[in-house]
């Protein structure tokens, strides 16, 4: 009886809670706001908005600008071709067998990101690359000397798109499963096509999770550090590169400015979830 | 349909093209180091070299360490949430959904900052360069893939239902978590455990930010100058994490699978000779019979008798392997589903939960071309017929079943069709609900005179509503089929139907009927 007592009074559900709320607290929150107040403080540790002012040189926004640029149309093309091949494995009726390797290859692709995937780009499409020298030797074309260079915008978000692509057609697999056939049905006995489906019906269903995902690959691409890093060096501006050369000490010789760097990274992808938030606000009304 | 299927295979084929031939250019790249001819050489580099094999050992205690804190994290917090403390579900979402926000790179500029010395580098904190700071920092990043794996696996198996189960069999908190819970979300948290694995050890930025000296992830080290052993371990970690991936895939196996329900099916005019085939088994053998206009008619039935699919067939979602469907004398056999000009009404409602009340029972007649106050005039008529007048502006998930049923019957027949077909529209409701709208079914039929094929397993609810009944029956067993014509055949017409439903009746159409069992399944 008094083992009873003692084992109802274990209070189970703050302990159990206890340990996410403390690794909530140590390694999300207090980090976050620690490189929020630094981004305000000065190197007196008074508090000063000279840091954020220090952003708007032409050397840091053009690095923003890059990223964002890069960031959005590998977030944009990836979501399209990413729902584009979503829906043909799984509404196309494609062989299922081939549905289930597809996602276990997008597991795999999402995951491939950084210095490997620098590297088989490298080897795929560097001047050396297997599919430059075939295009050269084969079809004639010399992609370098029309203009195409790895290590530039588009070369990385070509390379982006290798893990853009998958993490879209992994987030938005359940979503298209969550289309029901009936809905079709239905649709076809009104006498409606296929294309009227998914105009009126299909598409603004799965448009809240489109937005979703766009906005989750936004920040992935935006965020993403170790493929740029590795495939152009210090060739392309952009932020991230910025920013870990001045962690690894060597970059802007301003501890205060690096963290209003990390400060305008927070606020930009903020800025697309805010958006996203608002955008499927909208388009959600119909849900519960 | 054929053109469908080609532009599947074209879309999949160009993805296909752009993932694997990176891949196929780095193995060859990674053969290329002795010149001239191909060689495993590179790969030989990376095995005899002693740091790969010491930050891949590295590598991979470092990944358990993850997997083992990011579990004893995530799983109890969640448990404990979904079953007593609910309210603190959006802030536990919240904080899973941050490291997706944050870049990884802010945060370990966050850690390097809160958990070093003052100065940045080198390392001096007594936390930085552990590995415990870099665990956390791990966890981290695998938290949203950890807490969605687990908060998944606890939905499908409904873990407030089976804790009630254990409680009342007496057990204590510590055996129901042990012996109920974890075995059953133990494939769950298996593949957040391979995910955050994968993760891991591909990792980069932040090893080589909060690694200690001399170690690290072995990845680190495909930085390096040389130009032939980073293709080969980008190969290498391309494999493990396609084993790591393929190890989720394999444990999903044996998780419990969505339950998939099958469709019911019926017809209109005339139903000839009607076989349906999937594969070996063939569900409807021969199914002939014909109705007038106006008539009301259920196919009865047990689940799995193919009543469903010959609705389908009438319907146009499934081809009938031979036979005929014909609806005023036309064959409708080889029209597809929207050009045969018919009204269905499935089980579960399906209302395009994207559209209002309104906007659904418009839907037909805006894809018919009817101007816009005509299609608000008719929206209007059908919501006065099903009784829900002023309900236009309504999403369906702000009414009752019931309520979602009647709109879906109204978006059915909006358009005049020429046959409404009732795939089991009433057995999703409860049972009151059932006999009033079934009634109400009924007279809007009978008041449009429209030819309506039901689908039903109730036997109360085909007598009490129809013209006409087709039994149908699972052909092996012959007595249920006597024992079902008996019970229709007789108390039917006389008692139990004429005082249910006496006005809708014409006795007539009753003796006219021709009870015909269909030998199917």
């Amino acid at each position: 009886m008094s083992t009873a007592k003692t084992k109802r009074s274990i209070p189970w559900d703050a302990l159990a809670v206890a340990p996410f709320l403390l690794f909530a607290v140590l390694f999300l929150f207090l980090p976050t706001l620690g490189i929020i107040s630094a981004a305000f403080t000065d190197r007196a540790g008074s508090f000063t908005l000279d840091n954020i002012a220090g952003l708007f040189s032409p050397q840091i926004l053009s690095a923003y600008w890059i990223s964002i640029r890069v960031a959005g149309t590998s977030a944009i093309l990836g979501t399209l071709i990413g729902l584009a091949i979503t829906l043909a494995i799984i509404r196309g009726r494609l062989p299922s067998p081939l549905r289930s390797a597809v996602m276990t290859f997008s597991g795999v692709a999402s995951n491939f990101a950084g210095v490997p995937l620098a590297f088989a780009f490298i080897a795929t499409l560097g001047r050396l690359g297997l599919a430059t020298i075939i295009l050269r030797t084969v079809f004639g074309i010399d992609i370098y000397r029309s203009g195409f260079n790895l290590f530039s915008f588009w070369g990385l978000t070509i390379t982006y798109l290798y893990f853009q692509i998958p993490l879209m057609m992994l987030t938005i697999a359940p979503a298209v499963d969550g289309l029901k056939k009936e809905w079709n049905e239905a649709a076809q006995t009104l006498g409606a096509t296929t294309w009227q489906f998914w105009r009126y019906v299909g598409l603004p269903i799965l448009w809240p999770s489109v937005l979703g995902t766009l906005s989750l690959l936004f920040a992935s691409g935006f965020g993403a550090i170790a493929t740029a890093w590795a495939l152009t060096g210090s060739n392309l501006n952009i932020v991230t590169v910025l920013l870990y050369n001045q962690i690894r000490g060597d970059a802007l010789q301003n501890p205060g400015l690096g963290a209003a760097l990390a400060l305008g990274m927070i606020v930009v992808t903020s800025i697309a979830n805010i958006i996203y938030l608002v955008v499927a606000a909208r388009a959600e009304r119909w849900m519960k | 349909m054929r053109g469908q299927k080609f532009w599947a295979w074209l879309i999949f084929g160009l993805g296909a093209a752009y993932f694997i031939i990176p891949l196929i250019a780095t193995f060859e790249f990674s053969l290329r180091m002795r010149r001239g001819e191909y060689s495993f050489d590179a790969y030989a580099s990376v095995f005899s070299d002693p740091q790969f094999a010491a930050s891949f050992g590295y590598s991979i205690v470092i990944g358990l360490f993850t997997i083992v804190v990011g579990i004893l994290v995530v799983v109890p917090a969640v448990y404990f949430v979904r079953l007593r403390m609910p309210w603190l579900r959006p802030f536990m979402e919240f904080v899973t959904l941050l490291p997706l926000v944050i870049p990884a790179l802010v945060l370990v500029y966050g850690y390097i900052r809160l958990y070093g010395s003052s100065s940045f580098l080198p390392f001096t904190g007594s936390v930085l360069g552990t590995d415990v700071l870099l665990t956390c920092a791990y966890v981290t990043l695998a938290l949203p893939f950890m807490y969605r794996a687990v908060d998944n696996g606890m939905r499908t198996i409904d873990i407030g239902t089976l804790t009630e189960a254990a409680q009342i069999a007496g057990a204590n908190q510590l055996q129901i978590i042990g012996q109920i819970i974890l075995p059953n979300i133990l494939v769950a948290i298996l593949s957040g455990a391979f995910l955050t694995f994968a993760i891991v050890i591909g990792e980069f930025t932040i090893a080589s930010l909060l690694n200690r000296p001399a170690f690290g992830p072995y990845l680190v080290g495909i930085g390096t100058n040389r130009a032939y052993e980073p293709a080969a371990l980008a190969i290498i970690s391309f494999i493990i994490t396609w084993g790591a991936m393929g190890m989720i895939n394999v444990l999903g196996r044996f998780a419990p699978a969505p339950p998939s329900g099958p469709t019911d099916m019926a017809a209109f005019l005339e139903i000839e000779n009607l076989v349906k085939t999937f594969g070996t088994n063939t569900v409807v053998k021969g199914a002939s019979f014909g109705f007038d206009k106006g008539e009301f008619i259920s196919l009865l039935g047990p689940s799995g008798c193919g009543k469903t699919t010959i609705l389908r067939m009438i319907a146009g979602f499934e081809r009938p392997s031979s036979g005929a469907i014909r609806v005023d004398g036309r064959d409708i056999t080889q029209l597809k589903p929207n050009q045969r000009q018919l009204g269905m009404v499935f089980q579960a409602y399906a209302l395009f939960p994207n559209l209002t009340v309104g906007d659904n029972i418009a839907f037909g007649l805006k894809i018919a071309g009817m101007p816009a106050d005509q299609r608000r005039a008719r929206v209007e008529e059908m919501l006065k017929l099903i009784g829900l007048p002023g309900f236009e502006k309504r999403y369906p998930y702000e009414m009752s079943g019931g309520q979602q049923q009647r709109v879906a019957l109204a978006r059915a027949i909006a358009p005049k069709p020429r046959l409404l077909l009732l795939d089991e529209p009433l057995s999703a409701l409860d049972a009151k609900i059932r006999v009033s709208l079934r009634q109400e079914i009924r007279a809007i039929q009978q008041d449009l005179g429209i030819t309506t094929v039901f689908v039903t397993h109730d036997q109360e609810e085909a007598l009490s509503i129809s013209d006409r009944i087709v039994v149908m029956n699972a052909g092996a067993s012959n007595s249920s089929a006597r024992r079902t014509k008996s019970t229709i055949g007789r108390p039917v017409g006389s008692r139990r139907l004429l005082s249910a439903t006496s006005t809708c009746f014409r006795p007539a159409s009753f003796r006219r009927a021709q009870w015909q069992t269909l030998a199917v399944c």
